[in-house]
């Protein structure tokens, strides 16, 4: 128990004290920081109402089940699927926030004299301290109390046991698959291709479905309802699912409780049984796991490169040697990283798959505008890679981490430092842009080239004239992100990060009305690409002074800027 | 030309209430190796971080290379190498594209930046690894290479964090032997150290900082006394150290 209470005294030690403002940050800092907080502060707020919704939903099912004043076949089916999509949501949770972060402290922890079967027990329990866990919980054990207060007392019970049996799979699959996740992620370059694979695929996987619901959609709409045979019970819906889903820890709940309220009490201990012996298999598995993800040698070492010297990069036209320098820094670090690489590779072929499913559903007058106007979606993956962008704009400095030291103590001007980050970015820029007109072109080559050409201007006129707020936001709210991470560990400040938002929005409002009016409406492509040239020149007109103005606000930031980016 | 590579006249720097650096006056003649040593947060990193520019310092005044590093910060950065305390490296450039950074960023041309980086990553045994991420580099690899990334653009300051701490005994050789060499070469090093011995063995000149206030500063001959004690005994009595204090924790005796 001393031990128990001592994790939940770290943990909770943890969580204030990365609250705390260290004596080295000024007020901006603090303010800074007060706003980081401000994004988790509504989540848990907004929590709290689902939190409460899911005890009172859970409540009203049991009491209404108890009194057997409807039938139970809708609620268990409810359940059935809502819990499905917990377990869905913790095996995500789990690959996507796995323990690679925390090992620095888990050694900490191995040093201590506690036992490795009490360590996996603290780290299966913590599970549960997950958010949608929050949600679930009240539900489960609220919907039992709502059975036994209806009078169905023995069906409560057998709810409660299954909850809490249903509870400690959930936590043990979560951690099970964490620690699997961990042990690959021992090995760093192996752990940023995962993490890479993982989202591009995660990313493109999630608008397949949407895309085919359309088609799927048409195709079946003609067909003879008497010949279709969707599942009319619950009988009939268990009957159709396959068998291997029975293994569901949901599915096996849901069983239980439908059971237990028929009366069948014996096939619903069974079932019971069957949960507890999955825990009893899952929770092993998670044991071996845990172990060998402890065992595993650390390597952070990399494939071995041709050894190569060192090369100075060319002197970028408008810029100075040293903010050259600073912008082939930039492009070269981003590259390297999980979220760079994601930038520039993701925004192409999501665009590309889009297209392809808008032009083969084309029936509809908008899809099929931008499937035979491949430069408008053109247009929207510009804006997209613009916003994909904010990883690197909208935290300039700190995102280098230790490499800002090194910039600070080179002798580079501030507005050096500022133009040759912008610059940097504007290379990540037209990576993705590239990457993106090559795969629209591929799939949807209609449209004047002068159109083409116009969302090359128009991007990069929005572009320009986001460049002040950029380098003024980055040096007023730095945040030491990791750009070798997925997730909100990867992202900027929140303030920078929604402002960007709003900015892309609107500095791409002039593009988006004249590709609409000179383009698609008046049909005057050539006229179009003239004026966005235009704008594209004013844009740079405009930026261009307000970026040296917004550079020197990096003089009073410095400090802070230095501590931030070292993570002090 | 003044005859001092750094002075400082009543540095101070301030953390709201905590008083990090709290007025000293430092004397680095030029060519000279000039330790500044004192116990762990005397302020030795907060001083060299004032010094070369990671923090803005809230009073005093001082002088690099008979420049004002506040006025024109860009023209001291061109005459000063730096390994700092956390290295700063870019943890996603090889060791030859960090050298290459830095050659481009002090203007230098492509024939002098491949001389030279030839030249010192031969000397820092880093040639094989010139390719790889400095994020796959040990941490004496990493060392190494911020030391070699200081001393590309020929500085003649060259400010070093503790640039011993885990380093082997060859690679701490390797640095030792280069060291010497430039400062025979007219270049002055200021560095902070705890190993005392390798202190003794190289610099000529000692500042000693407690509690962010210079206690001694002087050659390190006169610091030592006419006695010719050890440098750790002489630094031991002036910071006050408390060598019985070990002994009045009974349950340690077990």
């Amino acid at each position: 128990m001393g031990i128990l209470r001592a994790f939940i005294w770290l943990r909770w030690r943890l969580m204030r004290n990365s609250l705390r403002s260290g004596q080295r940050r000024d007020a901006l800092e603090q303010f800074s920081r007060g706003l980081a907080f401000l994004m988790p502060a509504i989540i848990v707020v907004l929590s709290a109402g689902s939190i409460l919704g899911s005890g009172l939903a859970g409540f009203m099912a049991g009491l209404q089940g108890g009194r057997g004043r409807e039938s139970h076949d809708v609620t268990v089916l409810a359940m059935r699927i809502l819990l499905f999509g917990a377990f869905v949501f913790q095996v995500i949770f789990a690959v996507v926030s796995p323990t690679q972060s925390a090992f620095a402290k888990y050694t900490r922890l191995l040093l201590l004299p506690i036992r490795q079967r009490l360590l996996h027990l603290i780290e299966v329990l913590s599970t549960l301290a997950d958010p949608w866990m929050f949600i679930v919980v009240p539900g489960l054990m609220m919907f039992a109390l709502g059975l036994a207060i209806g009078g169905r007392l023995e069906v409560a019970a057998i709810a409660l046991a299954a909850a809490i049996l249903l509870l400690g799979v959930l936590a043990s699959f979560g951690s099970l698959v964490a620690f699997l996740i961990g042990w690959l992620l021992r090995n760093r370059r192996r752990a940023e291709m995962f993490t890479l694979v993982f989202v591009l695929s995660l990313s493109l996987a999630s608008i397949i479905p949407a895309a085919m619901s359309k088609r799927y959609g048409k195709r079946h709409q003609p067909r003879d309802p008497a010949t279709t045979s969707a599942p009319q019970s619950l009988e009939e819906l268990n009957a159709s699912l396959p068998a291997a889903t029975l293994l569901l820890p949901s599915e096996i709940y849901g069983r239980t409780i439908a059971n237990a309220f028929d009366g069948h009490y014996a096939r619903a201990g069974m079932f019971l049984l069957g949960l507890l012996l999955e825990l009893g298999v899952i929770y092993t598995a998670s044991a071996l796991a845990h172990q060998r993800m402890i065992d595993a040698v650390d390597s952070s070492k990399g494939w071995t490169r041709r050894a190569t010297g060192a090369r100075i990069g060319p002197k970028l036209p408008g810029l100075t040697s040293a903010a050259s320098a600073v912008a082939f820094a930039q492009l070269r670090t981003a590259i390297r990283t999980v979220r760079g690489r994601t930038i520039v590779l993701l925004p192409g072929p999501m665009f590309a798959i889009l297209t392809f499913f808008f032009r083969s559903n084309s029936e509809e007058r908008w899809t099929g505008y931008l499937a035979t106007n491949g430069y408008l979606l053109f247009a929207v993956s510009g804006l997209f890679a613009i916003y994909a962008l904010q990883a690197f704009s909208m935290n300039l400095f700190a995102a280098d981490r230790s490499g800002l030291t090194m910039q600070f103590l080179a002798p580079v001007s501030d507005r050096d430092l500022a133009f040759g980050k912008l610059a940097g970015c504007a290379a990540i820029l037209t990576a993705t842009l590239a990457l993106a007109l090559a795969a629209s072109l591929l799939v949807s080559p209609a449209g004047s080239i002068a159109l083409w050409l116009t969302v090359i201007a128009g991007t990069y006129a929005s572009y320009l004239l986001i460049s002040p707020a950029a380098v003024w936001l980055s040096a007023l709210f730095p945040l030491a992100s990791d750009l070798t991470k997925t997730g909100s560990g990867g992202n900027p400040h929140p303030l920078p990060m929604f402002a960007g938002l709003l900015l892309t929005v609107v500095v791409s409002l002039p593009t988006a009305a004249n590709l609409v009016g000179f383009g698609l409406w008046r049909q005057r492509p050539v006229l179009a690409l003239a004026l966005e040239i235009g704008w594209l020149l004013i844009a740079a007109a405009v930026a261009i002074p307000l970026v040296v103005v917004a550079s020197k606000t990096i003089a009073s930031r410095r400090e802070n800027l230095g501590l931030v980016a070292q993570g002090k | 030309m003044s005859d001092l590579a750094l002075a400082t006249t009543g540095l101070t720097k301030s953390f709201g209430d905590l008083v990090a650096v709290a007025g000293i006056d430092l004397h680095v003649p030029r060519g000279s190796f000039y330790g500044f040593l004192g116990p762990n947060g005397a302020g030795k990193s907060t001083t060299i971080k004032c010094l070369t520019g990671l923090l803005r310092p809230t009073g005093g005044t001082y002088r690099i290379l008979d420049m004002d590093p506040l006025a024109d910060p860009v023209a001291v950065k061109r005459k000063v190498g730096v390994v700092p305390e956390d290295l700063a490296l870019f943890d996603r450039l090889s060791g030859a594209e960090t050298l290459a950074f830095v050659g481009q960023v002090h203007g230098l041309d492509r024939a002098s930046l491949t001389k030279r980086s030839e030249e010192l990553l031969t000397l820092m045994d880093l040639t094989r690894a010139a390719g790889d991420l400095v994020a796959d580099y040990s941490h004496g690899m990493k060392k190494k290479i911020a030391l070699a990334a200081a001393l590309l653009p020929a500085p003649r300051l060259l400010f070093l964090d503790e640039p011993f701490e885990g380093v082997d005994a060859v690679a701490s050789r390797q640095i030792k032997d280069l060291l010497t060499a430039f400062v025979r070469g007219g270049g002055t090093v200021f560095l902070t150290s705890h190993i005392l011995e390798i202190v003794e063995r190289l610099c000529d000149h000692i500042g000693i900082i407690q509690k962010g206030r210079m206690i001694a500063e002087g050659p390190i001959d006169v610091l030592r006394g006419a006695a010719g004690g050890t440098l750790e005994e002489r630094f031991l009595e002036l910071v006050g150290a408390e060598r019985t204090q070990t002994q009045t924790i009974d349950w340690l005796a077990g």
